[in-house]
């Protein structure tokens, strides 16, 4: 953050080069290339479809203006799978930044083998999300002695949709327990001796001076854990494939069935454009936080 | 997330200290006993669970009786035979090293360029890589299906090395600029004054004091080609062809009750990104925090 600040600086006072100088941006064409046309004309041609009708199973494919965004705004499937998500994703956020937050704390004090206990709380992050919805998704059988307790969950509504948020919560909270010990690491020791010497305990230095110096950070945590859990397909489609019925149908997963098994390519670009609204939104508050930050120190 | 301050340096040297003591030394309390044994129930349990499956015959699939006489490798050769894992992990290994091929290249010119240079509209290309970002692959998919069926890639594992090489460079490039930024830069002026090229500075001194950024924006690409699974299934639909999570998601769909060998097959897809864990752990915690730091 400090780095972009010096950036933009620096990039004022380079509006009058003395010479120009091409090598730069020769260095920097392929790449920009390559991502630029991965994520500027790919929101182009994805706008432009939204406008359309297109769909396989028609044969003229015609311009329709809004009226994607019009179905989009009274489809009830929609609607409902847009409460779905931000329930998830909100729960899911709530849950990895609190266990992962306690986590670091726990590591960052006094833990014995605290380097295996890191390693071992990362490991679903690792593995792949793919994999992760497969593991659960055996564990959770109502016949395994998991799914045995808690009454075959995946087969009920409520019970697949909670399982979800504590699935993708397991995964995530290794993520949130790295974010938040590189915070943790990087605040000096002698606040902490301070209030030891002032006789505060350990949970009120925790709640008084660790809480509020990685808060900034928990929030960053928290913006990247919605934007990804916003946009979390790959774990469903193996745990509970959207089901029972909808019961687990996000609407991540709902422009994914739109496009791809339903092939209503035009509906399922303006989900595609809708959910990029929240995405850019989402990641608006992160880049502004970030330059908060950058020009706070 | 880094500190500010150290990020401006290149934060990695933070997530490179271990985990020091701070206040008490090391021991065994309550708490210490209560948190090991939640971590080890919650966060292991389940995946040795799953390990056990993975080598029990199919008929203790529900089963809670463990006995290692029982042990078998049966499952794991269904699964390698039913999930093509072979192909598949050859397959997969090639996009990843076609991938890297791409992306550390690319990535390290372009970061050496943003970290050294002043230059007109180097702010927006900044934005964009920051802005390529955070747009998840998911909300591009649709288009890039279309322009791919177009320019007919689809069924071409090169098209996969496209996409995943457009997915992984922005991170690699804002990793490789924070680490060149925190590299001293006399020796490069030197270097100019010396009379090298600048190809030569970027080849014999760039490249050599940038090489452990280099390798954890390996370490990174590699891991994220073998955690994929939706762009390769939409994109890609020749059996053995394509990334590892495939041959799972196969056995998952077509042997649908087969437990024990969907537990094997999901055990085998994961070895690869759990050692190169184990192995490179600083790099790929590094990676991991500063990837989000995007500062």
């Amino acid at each position: 953050m400090a780095a972009l600040v010096a950036a933009s600086g620096a990039q004022r006072t380079g509006q009058a080069p003395r010479k120009f100088d091409a090598f730069p941006y020769l260095l920097l064409a392929p790449a920009t290339v390559l991502v630029g046309s991965f994520t500027v004309l790919a929101l182009l041609f994805t706008g432009v479809a939204s406008l359309t009708d297109w769909d396989v199973s028609r044969r003229v494919t015609s311009f329709i203006g809004l009226g994607n965004y019009a179905r989009a705004f009274k489809d009830a499937e929609l609607i409902g799978s847009f409460f779905r998500s931000a329930t998830f994703v909100l729960s899911v956020t709530f849950l990895s930044t609190v266990i992962g937050f306690l986590l670091a704390v726990a590591l960052n004090r006094n833990l014995p083998g605290k380097g295996i206990v890191r390693a071992l709380v990362i490991v679903p992050w690792v593995i792949s999300e793919l994999a992760t919805g497969v593991f659960w998704m055996i564990l959770l059988q109502p016949d395994a002695p998991l799914g045995l307790i808690f009454g075959g969950p995946l087969r009920s509504a409520s019970g697949a949709f909670i399982s979800l948020i504590l699935v993708e919560t397991w995964r995530s909270v290794g993520f949130a327990m790295v974010m938040t010990l590189a915070a943790l690491q990087s605040v000096d020791d002698s606040l902490y001796e301070a209030a030891k010497v002032d006789g505060a305990g350990a949970w009120r230095t925790t709640w008084l001076i660790t809480l509020p110096l990685v808060s900034p950070t928990l929030l960053v945590v928290s913006i990247l854990l919605m934007i990804g859990n916003f946009n979390l397909v790959t774990l469903i489609l193996a745990l509970t494939a959207g089901g029972p019925i909808s019961a687990t149908t996000t609407t991540a997963l709902l422009m994914y069935q739109k496009s791809f098994q339903y092939f209503q390519i035009g509906y399922g670009a303006s989900l595609s454009i809708l959910m990029s609204i929240v995405n850019v939104v989402a990641m608006g508050c992160f880049i502004l936080l970030q330059r908060g930050r950058g020009a706070a120190t | 997330m880094l500190h500010p301050a150290a990020a401006g340096q290149g934060g990695r040297h933070v997530t490179d200290t271990p985990l020091t003591t701070r206040l008490a030394s090391s021991r065994w309390d309550l708490a210490s006993v209560l948190t090991w044994a939640v971590v080890l129930i919650v966060f292991t349990l389940p995946i040795c669970w799953i390990l056990v499956k993975a080598l029990q015959p199919e008929s203790l699939v529900f089963s809670s009786v463990i006995s290692l006489t029982d042990f078998t490798l049966s499952n794991f050769f269904r699964a390698i035979d039913q999930g093509s894992l072979v192909s598949y992990t050859i397959s997969t290994s090639i996009i990843a090293l076609l991938t890297c091929a791409v992306v550390l290249p690319l990535g390290l010119i372009s970061g050496y360029a943003l970290a050294r240079f002043t230059f007109i509209g180097r702010g927006t290309l900044l934005f964009l890589f920051m802005f390529s970002l955070t747009i998840p692959g998911l909300t591009n998919l649709l288009a890039v299906y279309q322009v791919f069926s177009f320019a007919r890639l689809i069924n071409n594992p090169l098209s996969l090395v496209i996409l995943y090489s457009a997915s992984s460079l922005p991170l690699s490039v804002w990793l490789l600029r924070a680490y060149i930024l925190s590299l001293p830069s006399e020796v490069e002026e030197a270097a100019l004054i010396d009379g090298c090229s600048r190809i030569g500075i970027l080849w014999r001194i760039v490249l050599p004091l940038a090489l452990p950024g280099v390798g954890a924006v390996a370490v990174l690409t590699v891991v994220s080609v073998f955690h994929e699974f939706i762009m390769a299934q939409t994109l890609v639909k020749i059996t053995g062809i394509g990334v590892v999570n495939q041959g799972l998601w196969r056995l998952q769909t077509e042997y649908t009750l087969d437990y024990t060998g969907i537990a094997a097959a999901s055990i085998l897809v994961s070895v690869v990104p759990v050692l190169l864990f184990v192995v490179l752990q600083r790099q790929f915690i590094s990676g991991m925090t500063a990837g989000a730091m995007k500062g």
